[in-house]
């Protein structure tokens, strides 16, 4: 009996601690953000950032969000690490600091940023650390057209570019207008999205970025059929035995490998299994590699291309 | 054989196990993704040119099943020849390295090198056939007793599973792909599958059934085992080796599926006993049909996703474990 009220006291003293330095966390955060004024954005887990003027000194950690800072005219002072190359020159002699998926704290505390660009799964566990570094934490995804459009929107707000965010935003609309004008037969045949490596069946479904891309480019999704799907996120290992009953027109494969050699790997993978090869896509050759700087992870403003791009192979007979 | 404590029950098993094989592999081919009318899988199975659903049942199912079968064998043969080896009731191909070798290999190729990913089965062969040997010969000496082998395996465990872990943080953003091999499932196996690993499996199988004698002296300790003319260090080695070969053989094309290894010779051993002669072929049999009933739920449960059959094989292996153990805990008590 002793024992168990021992171990309820330490329990309920746990919990006091935990509470009170959840607490502490967010209060700093509000407290921070009362003292501020001037510019005032709500990131996508709707936490409240002001600056009392835009950052100068920002750090991106993954790609989609560095290249909306440079699009919108601005510079960051720490790049996220990755196989993808920026399209932005003054980019490439910037410091990398890690990427979404392993933040290097040593690296960000060096180039001591006012605003650390974060994504709102992944680095939600991150966010005291990186504050308590001196930094503002604005927590985002791209995981589809409309949540790029969005970041646009919130960056710009804190860069002051407002202008500059609705012209980026117009060309994404104009560009989705074209697409839908053009939509035809052809392109809304069914595709499969095929995620890594061969013989996984790990599928991108329509709540994924490349999903919404396959869309909007006016193809048609052959996981968007099957309703149960509807809640799962983003990728999911398809059943081989639907893939085959859907009879997709186009197998579209996303990796982060060498195009070429991985496209090689999955014909290979394929043309030895008689299930695929009585698919039209696999019969009629219709696969394709989506480049990873464009379908891997969010591409930022790029998305253009990658719209351009994906409409364009779903021309392909 | 009649005055055997366990003879009515080893009798049962004999007669029961085939048919529960049989069952598991009509369930497999009755049930899928697809509703297909059973008229319909046995025109596909006949080759019959009115077939329509020709590619889903010969082309996905079947094949599907045989690799099930040989998975399940494999694994569980591994399993009871080292519970036997080891004299350990906890082992299986994950303490010869099986696992981490063969998930290295994975990783390394699926994830760090995907433009050779096609060349997945042959790599995770190698990688978990290699890793058991390279335990035992860090266990090597002039005595190799089962307990540095265990512990040579839990240290080159433990180095490749870092190693892979390693791996796997570099290229973070490619890990989703890899995570359903890992847990280890069938879906989208096919003929060119079940043609890699069919040799290995069979030819470890029928090596298993003459490796029953040596397993049976291993039984009666070293010392009885020696004394009765064995030369013990290399039927431990042989044993060892075809156990690498049938796990490897295994894990090649169906991944990380663990528990059958474990849990069908040890729940085997529980029912009928400890003699090879019987714990063998009835764990082989128990092991195939258990892997089919599970991947076919797999596969059909969860309709238009798959749940790797691996998990749901520890969903349903350690409940049914742990009530074996508590109900012989009661008998013997």
């Amino acid at each position: 009996m002793k024992h168990f009220r021992l171990l309820a006291w330490i329990t309920a003293l746990l919990l006091l601690l935990s509470a009170c330095s959840s607490n502490a966390a967010l209060s700093g955060a509000s407290s921070e953000n009362e003292s501020a004024a001037g510019i005032a954005i709500t990131d996508f887990n709707d936490r409240s950032i002001s600056f009392s003027e835009p950052p100068e000194r920002i750090v991106a950690l993954s790609i989609g969000e560095a290249d909306i800072i440079y699009a919108l005219g601005s510079e960051l002072v720490g790049r996220p690490a990755s196989n993808v190359e920026l399209r932005w020159e003054a980019a490439k002699s910037v410091r990398e600091v890690g990427t979404t998926h392993e933040a290097d704290l040593e690296q960000i505390a060096f180039v001591k940023p006012q605003a650390v660009l974060a994504h709102n799964v992944m680095n939600a566990s991150d966010v005291t650390m990186l504050e308590s570094l001196g930094a503002k934490v604005i927590l985002t995804s791209g995981n589809s057209i409309a949540d790029i459009e969005r970041q646009i929107t919130i960056f710009g707000t804190m860069l002051q570019k407002e202008e500059r965010a609705e012209q980026l935003i117009a060309a994404i609309e104009a560009k989705l207008t074209e697409l839908s004008q053009k939509a035809s037969a052809a392109s809304a045949a069914p595709a499969l999205l095929v995620y890594g490596a061969p013989g996984t069946f790990m599928a991108a479904l329509p709540n994924s970025l490349s999903g919404n891309i396959l869309e909007l480019a006016g193809g048609t999704n052959i996981a968007s059929s099957f309703p149960a799907l509807q809640n799962y996120p983003q990728y999911a290992q398809l059943n081989a035995e639907r893939i085959v009953e859907a009879n997709p027109q186009h197998i579209f494969i996303m990796t982060h490998g060498d195009p070429e050699s991985v496209k090689g790997s999955f014909l290979k993978e394929m043309e030895s299994s008689p299930a695929w090869n009585s698919i039209d896509a696999v019969i009629n050759g219709n696969i394709s590699i989506l480049p990873a700087e464009l379908f891997g992870s969010n591409p930022g403003t790029r998305i253009v291309e990658s719209l351009d791009m994906m409409h364009e192979l779903l021309q392909a007979k | 054989m009649s005055n055997h404590p366990r003879a009515g029950s080893r009798r049962l098993a004999v007669i029961i196990c085939p048919i529960l094989l049989v069952a598991s592999v009509l369930f497999g081919l009755n049930f899928g993704a697809v509703n297909i009318p059973l008229r319909e899988i046995w025109l596909a199975l006949a080759a019959d040119p009115a077939a329509q659903y020709e590619t889903i049942v010969m082309n996905l199912r079947l094949p599907r099943i045989l690799v099930g079968l040989l998975t399940g064998g494999c694994l569980a043969a591994a399993g009871a020849l080292l519970q036997g080896v080891m004299r350990n009731p906890l082992a299986d191909p994950g303490i010869i390295g099986v696992t981490a070798g063969g998930g290295l290999a994975a990783v390394i190729t699926m994830v760090a090198l995907p433009q050779f990913s096609y060349l997945l089965p042959p790599a995770a062969f190698a990688g978990a056939f290699i890793t058991s040997i390279l335990i035992y010969l860090l266990a090597w000496g002039r005595e190799t007793s089962p307990l540095k082998i265990v512990l040579a395996g839990v240290a080159v465990n433990a180095l490749v599973g870092a190693v892979m872990n390693g791996i796997m943080i570099v290229y973070s953003d490619r890990v989703q792909s890899v995570l359903p091999w890992l847990s280890g499932g069938l879906n989208g196996r096919s003929w060119h599958h079940l043609n890699f690993m069919a040799p290995y499996a069979i030819t470890g199988l029928l090596l298993s059934l003459f490796a029953i004698r040596t397993a049976n002296l291993l039984l009666l300790g070293e010392d009885s085992a020696r004394s009765l003319g064995g030369k013990l260090e290399l039927q431990r080695l042989l044993l060892i080796l075809l156990a690498a070969l049938l796990a490897g053989a295994a894990v090649s094309v169906a991944g990380l599926v663990g528990f059958v290894g474990l849990v069908v010779p040890h729940a085997v051993r529980l029912l009928i006993g400890d003699d090879y002669r019987y714990l063998l072929p009835v764990s082989i049999l128990g092991g195939a049909a258990l892997v089919v009933t599970a991947d076919t739920v797999a596969r059909t449960w969860f309709d238009p996703i798959e749940l790797p059959v691996g998990i749901l094989l520890a969903c349903i292996g350690a409940p049914f474990f742990l009530y074996l153990l508590r109900r012989k805990q009661t008998r013997f008590r």
